[in-house]
């Protein structure tokens, strides 16, 4: 390369004092460094973007003024333009001062008087916010590029300018072929006035909520997708473009159907359900009636006669055939103990329930009432912890639930003691639980789960009679009423039973 | 007329619930014929006066009818409910006297025009005074309509 070389000290002053003149006159840093690695003269721009002032950066090391880590990146492009060659780059390098920034930088060999260059110009582009935007641009377009919903872009007109893989996808055009063509090759006929519409609303700079319609694919077949339209704007805010973004949502749509015919059939199946419910209760009803009727009536006549037979013809029955008689009259009537209580558990089970506020010692009497005849042959002694609480009960069920409990206190004890009850009651909290406590033979924990079952007897019928469902209508009743029961017992140490309900 | 010679009107389809009832009555010492019919077509029979029970001499008006409500045929309520609408007896005393202490039955016994509810008991002994009781009121105690009195 021929170079003509300025020859004499002035001559090469005066280029010195030109280039310096050039260089600071640039709005963009310029430096001027010598070969042994310091500056020489830098640009005002040059020191402003270094954050010095230009008197503590001239004649300084470069290494002392951009730091070591920025001088160690920088080196290979100083050694080579140091080897006389033009040098371009760009790169991103960590500097003091201004700290890690993109730069582009053009390097130029200076000559002195000698054939090798005595330094370089330096002109240094800050180009950071110009990559940070191409980055960020980079990122966007992955988006558009990666997103699952087609995002296709058009003029005013209605031409396309561009759309994404996804587009493509599901369209079936390619971005090549699409590019161009009116919008109209994606719409179905039946749906043109629904772009003029969109279309009017974007002139007016309106973006268009998304909104479910059909869609044309190239082979013709119609994809249910869910569009939003949204105006595109120039740097002036002028609408010039719209972009539509498509989703697929043919899946969604079966699964809206799915879900439509599933909940129709289950609405069938729990009518029919229903139905079926109903028509059981009904029959229910029917053999509750039957019960009460037909089953009776044997028991009648079984009771009636072996008495009869008693009566009339004790003489010829002798004491074993009055004995035989005797357990035919017995069994009848346990027989027909069990039925009424059965038909009262499962009336219990289905009456309507009147709640009202109630007297809890209003209705203890009332239970008290109806057995005092047990209460007398027994010699029971009953005390009340007057006054006790109210509650929200149905009276009738309350009753019997207090008649059977209070039943319970007076037979369940050792033979020959009398039976104590003691009725008492507290608040505790929504509820008013009472209490019946007997002296009796008690229950052993073991039991506890079991005593309020259909039919759970854990005594023999010789010892203690009964049928196994007093408990259970106590439980069925109380739970019915919004209730609950328990029992605190061991064996031989008297039983505490009670039931809680609403106040 | 004497009432404790007057007929009552048995409606009972059960024959051991018949025997078990006129034992009780005999042994209660009350004299009245107890005529038994079986079926709810025979008690309408019976009261409407058709074909042999156009008889009045043997079969005369009961003083008071004892009723089942479960019947063979024609169930106690439509006898009851024919009854209240049937000119000359439709003011006769009905004991309902049936097996069911349904809340269901005994309402529409009542509604259909019943005087009188009383569940068969399971135990001949409270048979017995229940008879007892229902005779010493109906016939002994309770006054019969005028058109009963006098022979319909």
């Amino acid at each position: 390369m021929a170079r003509k070389r300025v020859t004499g000290a002035a001559a090469a002053r005066m280029a010195e004092e030109h280039l310096r003149s050039i260089g600071e006159a640039l709005p963009t840093p310029v430096t001027r460094c010598s070969r042994d690695l310091r500056y020489l003269w830098v640009s005002q721009p040059y020191a402003d973007w270094l954050g010095h002032p230009s008197e503590e950066i001239v004649g300084q090391p470069i290494v002392d003024v951009i730091g070591p880590e920025a001088f160690e990146a920088i080196r290979p492009h100083i050694d080579r333009v140091l080897a006389g060659t033009r040098v371009e780059y760009e790169a991103q390098i960590s500097f003091r001062g201004p700290g890690l920034r993109w730069i582009h930088a053009v390097y130029t060999p200076t000559y002195g008087t000698g054939d090798t260059p005595d330094g370089w110009v330096a002109v240094v582009f800050d180009v950071d916010d110009r990559h940070r935007l191409e980055e960020e641009h980079g990122r966007l377009a992955a988006i558009v590029q990666n997103s699952d919903d087609a995002i296709v872009a058009k003029t005013l007109d209605g031409v396309i300018t561009s759309c994404n893989p996804a587009a493509e996808r599901i369209f079936g055009y390619r971005a090549d072929e699409a590019i161009g063509c009116p919008i109209t090759i994606i719409i179905p006929p039946d749906r043109l006035d629904e772009e003029h519409e969109v279309m009017a609303r974007l002139r007016r700079g309106e973006r268009t909520g998304h909104f479910d319609t059909v869609r044309k694919a190239k082979d013709g077949s119609l994809i249910d997708i869910s569009l939003t339209v949204s105006p595109i704007l120039d740097a002036g805010g002028r609408v010039v473009g719209a972009s539509k973004i498509a989703r697929d949502i043919t899946e969604r749509k079966r699964t809206e159907a799915a879900l439509k015919e599933l909940t129709l059939t289950l609405e069938e199946r729990v009518s029919e359900r229903t139905r079926e419910l109903e028509e059981i209760n009904a029959e229910l009803d029917a053999f509750g009636y039957t019960v009460s009727h037909d089953l009776r009536a044997p028991l009648r006549a079984m009771d009636g006669f072996a008495k009869a037979l008693m009566a009339d013809h004790a003489d010829t029955l002798g004491s074993r055939g009055l004995d035989y008689a005797r357990r035919i009259v017995e069994a009848a009537q346990r027989m027909d103990l069990l039925i009424q209580d059965l038909l009262a558990y499962s009336r219990l089970s289905r009456d309507e329930l009147r709640r009202e506020r109630l007297d809890l010692g209003d209705v203890v009497r009332e239970a008290l009432h109806g057995l005092e005849d047990e209460i007398r042959t027994r010699s029971a002694s009953i005390t009340i912890a007057d006054p006790l609480g109210t509650v929200l009960a149905d009276r009738a069920t309350l009753r019997q639930i207090i008649t059977n409990l209070l039943t319970n206190g007076i037979k369940f004890v050792e033979e020959g003691s009398t039976p104590r009850v003691r009725i008492r009651s507290e608040s505790r909290g929504l509820m008013e639980r009472l209490w019946v406590e007997d002296n009796g033979i008690g229950i052993a924990p073991r039991y506890h789960g079991r005593i309020f079952r259909v039919f759970e007897r854990l005594h023999g019928i010789e010892t203690y009679p009964g049928t196994g469902i007093g408990l259970a209508i106590v439980r069925r009743g109380t739970e019915r009423m919004g209730g609950r029961v328990g029992v605190e017992s061991n064996a031989g140490a008297g039983a505490k039973f009670w039931i809680e309900l609403p106040r | 007329m004497d009432r404790r010679r007057g007929t009552i009107l048995f409606v009972e389809d059960d024959p051991n619930d018949v025997a078990l009832t006129q034992r009780a009555f005999e042994q209660a010492g009350f004299v009245n014929p107890l005529h038994v019919v079986a079926d709810g077509e025979q008690a309408i029979g019976y009261l409407a006066g058709e074909g042999r029970y156009a008889d009045r001499a043997r079969y005369p008006l009961p003083i008071l009818i004892l009723l089942d409500l479960k019947l063979p045929r024609v169930s106690g309520f439509e006898v009851l409910t024919w009854l209240r609408e049937a000119p000359g007896v439709r003011r006769l005393p009905v004991v309902a006297l049936t097996s069911s202490g349904q809340s269901p039955d005994i309402s529409r016994a009542y509604d259909v025009g019943a005087n009188s509810y009383l569940v068969k008991p399971v135990g001949f002994e409270r048979l017995q005074e229940l008879v007892r009781t229902l005779g010493l009121y109906w016939i002994m105690t309770n006054h019969g309509p005028a058109s009963v009195e006098m022979g319909g």
